[in-house]
């Protein structure tokens, strides 16, 4: 029997790595338990979550033949750390995740120096492969699947390998019905990933059902990057879902607005949290990035509507497109108002390379680096504002923040509790 | 007029290489030649994972081999530091 220990390494935050019980979500993570699921007969897996225990020290690293880590950009600096630490310990070190697609593959170079083999970017087809290559001595540097993600007979995650004492109660597991997203707004990571490839209706379907019998989790997080983008299948899909008993959480955008049976159906079928892509409330910024599926007005109709339905709503917005101007904040903050937000997730624009707006903004000589650090800082402006200045920017972000953090919550609408997020 | 030591034009094609290649992953460049050896890596825009980088690139530029266990961040403040490293593999 072949051992593998997967890894999910931790974060550095304000110089400490950062350190929790239990992680603040009741969301299920779903990388390893899915890379888990993946592994023919033969394996022994652990999965280890190096923000919840001391992964070096609960697990001996030479009782293993291959140690695996799934890294974000924003866990690189640990999982470096962990690889340079890992190095020379006995078993073969195998590094994939997001980490290796986005900035243009830049860090790849880096981890392939750090590991023993690095695979790029979807791991459906090449994960296993690294495996059978490994037990034929034969593990190659570096693994890279041209092919679009496979979207037909996955298997389901193996959330039975987790420790779900690791995160809040009551559970929410996660979903992927489609990879990608058919929407091209500019300054989205989605330029990076490909095409949208959409999983049967009936594979999605009885997968939910497995979670509910299996866990006895009712309750399910779609994660897919817009999930109620196509009318047609989510009509097909929430059919087979409504009877089921489950209860569910979802990101999408506000063109559901120009579908009202689909709002409804998803309601009727369990449908408690929502977070939306708005971005911005000024319309001239959202022709600029291409998101002009919805108006603002469609917006505020689908948030009343769903508040007044019960619904958890999140809206997410990003300052520092070209047409804000200090005035941003204070016409944000009434929308927020008018509509009764469960949720507010500010950003400010982080220009992503292979994006048009990275694009965009590098041929104005307006970034300030060329590339964007590898450890995102969410107050670090990287390029230069058009109509008010970095400090306006980073200080209308923390007001507005701030603001909606302290204003009175008592009337908004929550599924499973205000202290902790699902979507 | 002597200069001060950090500022001195550095002609070493390995401190050259190296400084060039400081250049490209700091986050302010180096058109003015504001970077010299003196540089403070913290002041001149090069986190640790540009400093990682660096360690790559410096590798292949130089056909050196920097082991691992060297290529800890935390044990670079200058640009200095990182030249020093650079000449001890190669010595070795």
């Amino acid at each position: 029997m072949m051992r593998v220990l997967l890894i999910e390494p931790g974060e550095y935050i304000d110089g400490r790595l950062f350190k929790t019980p239990r992680r603040p979500t009741r969301s299920v993570a779903l990388t390893l338990p899915f890379l888990a699921a993946l592994m023919p007969e033969g394996w022994e897996v652990d999965l280890s979550y190096e923000v919840n225990e001391d992964t070096l020290n609960k697990y001996e690293a030479e009782a293993y033949d291959l140690i695996g880590l799934t890294v974000q950009t924003f866990q690189m600096r640990r999982a470096l750390e962990l690889l340079r630490i890992l190095h020379g310990t006995g078993p073969r070190l195998i590094v994939g995740g997001p980490a290796t697609v986005e900035d243009d593959h830049r860090l790849v170079r880096v981890l392939g120096r750090f590991a023993d083999s690095v695979i790029i970017g979807h791991a459906e087809r090449t994960w296993p492969q690294a495996l059978s290559d490994f037990c034929a001595g034969q593990l190659a540097p570096q693994y890279q699947d041209e092919l679009p993600p496979p979207v037909v007979d996955l298997p389901p995650a193996r959330f039975d390998l987790m420790d779900l004492d690791q995160i809040r109660e009551p559970h929410v597991l996660p979903v992927i019905t489609a990879r990608g997203c058919p929407r091209r707004c500019t300054f989205c990571s989605e330029f990076l990933y490909g095409s949208w490839q959409k999983r049967p209706v009936e594979d999605v379907h009885a997968e939910i059902v497995h979670y509910r019998d299996k866990y006895s989790i009712p309750r399910i997080c779609f994660r897919d990057d817009d999930f109620l983008v196509d009318p047609k299948r989510t009509r097909e899909l929430l059919r087979k879902v409504e009877p089921e008993g489950i209860t569910w959480a979802c990101q999408t955008d506000f063109n559901v607005a120009r579908h009202p049976d689909v709002l409804n159906l998803a309601v009727a079928s369990g449908m408690r949290t929502v977070s939306f892509g708005l971005e911005s409330v000024r319309e001239a910024n959202r022709e600029w990035t291409e998101k002009t599926f919805f108006t603002i007005p469609e917006a505020k109709d689908v948030l009343l509507e769903l508040y007044a339905r019960g619904v958890e709503t999140q809206v997410n917005v990003i300052f520092g497109f070209d047409h804000d101007d200090p005035d941003i904040f204070d016409e944000t903050w009434e929308f927020l108002e008018q509509t009764k937000v469960s949720r507010f997730f500010p950003s400010i624009l982080f220009p992503i390379p292979g994006t048009p707006l990275f694009d965009s903004i590098r041929s104005e000589g307006r970034l300030f680096a060329e590339h964007p650090p590898g450890i995102e800082d969410e107050l670090q402006v990287l390029f230069e504002p058009k109509n008010m200045t970095s400090d306006e920017l980073v200080h209308g972000f923390l007001d507005i923040r701030s603001k909606f953090e302290q204003a009175d919550h008592g009337h908004r609408q929550y599924w499973l509790g205000r202290d902790v997020v699902v979507v | 007029m002597t200069e001060p030591e950090s500022s001195l034009p550095i002609s070493d094609s390995l401190e050259t290489t190296v400084l060039a290649r400081v250049s490209c992953v700091s986050s302010i460049g180096n058109s003015d030649g504001e970077i010299t050896e003196a540089s403070w890596l913290a002041e001149i825009g090069v986190d640790s994972l540009a400093l990682l980088e660096l360690f790559v690139d410096i590798e292949t530029q130089l056909n050196v081999q920097i082991p691992l266990t060297a290529m800890d961040p935390a044990a670079y403040e200058t640009v200095g530091d990182i030249i020093r490293l650079v000449h001890q593999v190669r010595d070795q």
